[in-house]
C-alpha cells in the first residue's frame, strides 16, 4: 500500500515533515538546514520552534541558537560554513548559550568565528526561553 | 516482487554515501579507464579485489553525470536479482510451498545480516553482488545442465572472487551442491571451477604475494565490547588463535541465534545495562525458534535415512556456506560477511516451514495442530516485525547519509582531503546537491516507540 502511494503521490513513510530552519536545527537535521540556507532563507532570522522542544510552549529562536541549545556541533558547523566571523552581539549570545549547555565542541567551533577584539562577558545573560 | 519493490523504493531514496564511497568515486574520476583500474588492482597488498574498483569506474563512465541513477540503479538491479534468484531456487509448486516461501522471504529480509546488503554501498554493495553470485550458482546447480552452465559457473566464480574474498563462497556453493546431489553442473564443470580456485590461490599467495590483512588493521567486537585495532593487537598479538576461534564461533552464532552482532554480545550488554528492548530480544527469540525448527527438520530427515529432498539439499549447501563464511571471518567478524550465509539460512527456513505446515495439515489431533499453528503465527509475526525493521533502518540511514553530505566540505577540509582539481570539487558539489535535494524523513520526529522496536 505504501509503495503504491509512493508511486502516485507521497510515500507515507518517506514524507518529509515541513519545518523551518530553526526547527531543522533543533531536530538535528543539518542537511535540511544546508538546503534551506542554499535556497536563500536567512540563517540569522528568528523563527518559532514548536512546543515541547525547548520549552512547553513555542519558542522564538535563530537556527544558531536552536543548534546550540540542542547540543549539535555539526549543525552549528553547517550554519557557520563560509562565515568568517560573527557579529559581536550574535557571537556573544551564542557563546553564552553554549556556556549553559557546557559543550566544548560547540564552543571550539564558535571560537573560530570570534569577531576581532571582542571580550566574552556572560554576566546578566538570559536564555531566550 | 512486492518485497523487491518496497525495498527498491527505500534504496532509491537513500543518497550515495560519503564514507567508503566518495573516495572511490573520486578515484574513478581520476582513472583513465576501467581496464587501467582493473590492472592496478592486482598490485595492492592484503586484498586482491581488482574488479571492485573497476566496476565502480565502469559505472562512473556509464553514468554521464547521473551518479545516483548509476550507483543506486545498479544497487536496485542487484536487489531485484537477489529476490528473483531466491524465489526461483525455492521452486514453489504447491500452496504449502507458497506459504512457506512467504515465510522464507520474510526471514531473508528480517535477518539482521540482510541489512548489510542494503544499508551501505561503497558505492556498489559488493556483499550483495556475492550473495547474488551464490544464488546464481545455486540456480545453475539446480538447472538441467549443459556446457554453457559449466562455463557460466566458471565466469561467475572468477567475477566474484576478483571482487571480494567472499567470492570464494561461489565455489563452496558449487561443490556443496554437487555433494548434496544437484547435477546441474557436471563433474567437469566442478573440476574447472576448482582449478580456477587453485589458480586464485597461486596468483594471490604465490605470484602476487598479496597476503592477508593484518590483525591490527581493523577494530573488532569481542564479548561485551568493541576493541580498537591497536587494542586487538595488544590483547591477542601473541595468541591470535583465541581471537580467531572467537570470531569463527561468533559468526556462526550470529546467523543461527542473531547474537553476537559484529562480534559483540548485544543482548547481554543491554541486560547488564538495564536497556533490554523488544528490538534486542525479538531477533534472538525469532532466530533461536527458527534454528530449532531447522534442526528438528534436519534431524527428522536424518533419522528416516530418506533421500534428500530439494529443500534439504539447499539446507546442506547452507550449512557449508555457513561454515565457510565463518572461516572467512576468522580475522574479524562482521555481519556483512555472514550475509550470504543469512540468505541460505532463509532457504533452510523455507524447507523447515514446509515440513511443519505439512505436518500440521496432515495431523488428526486438533489440539496439537492448534498449538503448532499458534506458534507458527507467533514466529512469523516476529519475523515480519524484523522485516519491517529494515525499512526503518534504511530511512535512518538515509537521514544519516544526507547529513554527512551537508557536512562534506567541513569534513574534507578538516581531513585535508579536498580534491586538488576543479573537476573533483565539482563532482563533490554535484553529489552534495543531489543528496540535499532528496526528501528524507527526520527520525527524530518519529514517536519514541520506534526506537524500542526497531534498530537504527
Amino acid at each position: 500500500v505504501s509503495l503504491a502511494l509512493g508511486t502516485v503521490a507521497e510515500h507515507p513513510l518517506w514524507r518529509e515533515e515541513p519545518v523551518n530552519m530553526s526547527e531543522a536545527a533543533a531536530f538535528r537535521d543539518p542537511a535540511r538546514v544546508a538546503r534551506l540556507r542554499r535556497d536563500g532563507e536567512d540563517p540569522a532570522a528568528r523563527r518559532l520552534v514548536r512546543p515541547g522542544v525547548f520549552a512547553p510552549g513555542r519558542v522564538l529562536v535563530t537556527p544558531l541558537q536552536a543548534a546550540i541549545a540542542s547540543d549539535r556541533p555539526e549543525v552549528v558547523g553547517v550554519l557557520l560554513e563560509g562565515v568568517e566571523a560573527l557579529d559581536p552581539p550574535t557571537w556573544r549570545d551564542a557563546m553564552c548559550l553554549a556556556g549553559t549547555i557546557r559543550d566544548d565542541e560547540v564552543e571550539t567551533i564558535l571560537e573560530r568565528h570570534r569577531p576581532g577584539g571582542v571580550e566574552l562577558v556572560c554576566s546578566g545573560y538570559v536564555r531566550p526561553w | 516482487l512486492t518485497f523487491a519493490g518496497a525495498l527498491s523504493y527505500d534504496l532509491w531514496h537513500l543518497p550515495v554515501q560519503v564514507s567508503d564511497s566518495l573516495g572511490e568515486i573520486l578515484e574513478a574520476q581520476q582513472s583513465p579507464s576501467a581496464w587501467s583500474t582493473f590492472t592496478r588492482g592486482f598490485g595492492s597488498s592484503g586484498y586482491l579485489r581488482p574488479l571492485r574498483l573497476a566496476q565502480i569506474k565502469a559505472l562512473f563512465d556509464l553514468s554521464h553525470g547521473r551518479y545516483r541513477l548509476a550507483y543506486r540503479g545498479f544497487h536496485i538491479a542487484l536487489l531485484v536479482a537477489l529476490f528473483i534468484l531466491f524465489a526461483r531456487a525455492l521452486r514453489v509448486g504447491s500452496t504449502t510451498e507458497l506459504a512457506a516461501a512467504s515465510f522464507g522471504l520474510t526471514v531473508l529480509v528480517g535477518l539482521h545480516t540482510f541489512a548489510g546488503l542494503v544499508r551501505e554501498a561503497f558505492p556498489i554493495n559488493h556483499f550483495l553482488e556475492i550473495a547474488v553470485a551464490c544464488l546464481a550458482a545455486l540456480n545453475l546447480a539446480q538447472s538441467r545442465g549443459g556446457w554453457h552452465v559449466d562455463v557460466a559457473a566458471a565466469v561467475l566464480f572468477v567475477a566474484a572472487v576478483l571482487t571480494l574474498e567472499s567470492g570464494l563462497l561461489v565455489w563452496v556453493v558449487i561443490v556443496a551442491a554437487r555433494i548434496s546431489g544437484l547435477r546441474g553442473l557436471s563433474t567437469r564443470g566442478v573440476a574447472l571451477v576448482s582449478a580456477l580456485l587453485a589458480g586464485y590461490f597461486v596468483l594471490r599467495f604465490g605470484y602476487l604475494a598479496t597476503g592477508v590483512p593484518d590483525l591490527a588493521e581493523r577494530s573488532a567486537g569481542f564479548m561485551l565490547e568493541r576493541l580498537e585495532a591497536h587494542e586487538v593487537q595488544r590483547r591477542f598479538g601473541d595468541a591470535p588463535s583465541v581471537f580467531y576461534a572467537y570470531n569463527v564461533a561468533a559468526s556462526v552464532l550470529s546467523v543461527l541465534a542473531a547474537e553476537p552482532r559484529d562480534g559483540v554480545l548485544v543482548t547481554a550488554l543491554a541486560w547488564r545495562d538495564g536497556a533490554l528492548a523488544p528490538r534486542i530480544v525479538l531477533p534472538v527469540a525469532a532466530s533461536v525458534a527458527t534454528t530449532t525448527l531447522i534442526f528438528w527438520w534436519g534431524w527428522s530427515a536424518w533419522r528416516k535415512r530418506a533421500p534428500l529432498s530439494p529443500a534439504h539439499r539447499m539446507a546442506v549447501i547452507g550449512a557449508a556456506v555457513l561454515a565457510a563464511s565463518a572461516a572467512l571471518s576468522f580475522a574479524y567478524t562482521k555481519d556483512e560477511i555472514m550475509a550470504v550465509a543469512g540468505v541460505f539460512y532463509a532457504l533452510a527456513a523455507f524447507g523447515a516451514a514446509c515440513a511443519v505446515i505439512e505436518r500440521v495439515g496432515s495431523s488428526r489431533r486438533v489440539g496439537s495442530a492448534l498449538v503448532v499453528s499458534t506458534l507458527l503465527l507467533a514466529g512469523s509475526s516476529a519475523w515480519a516485525l524484523r522485516a519491517l525493521s529494515i525499512d526503518h533502518r534504511l530511512r535512518y540511514q538515509a537521514f544519516r547519509v544526507r547529513n554527512d553530505w551537508a557536512e562534506v566540505h567541513i569534513t574534507l577540509a578538516s581531513e585535508d582531503r579536498v580534491p586538488r582539481d576543479e573537476r573533483g570539487r565539482q563532482l563533490v558539489d554535484a553529489l552534495r546537491t543531489t543528496a540535499l535535494d532528496m526528501p528524507v524523513p527526520n527520525p527524530h520526529l518519529l514517536p519514541a516507540w520506534n526506537g524500542r522496536w526497531f534498530d537504527d
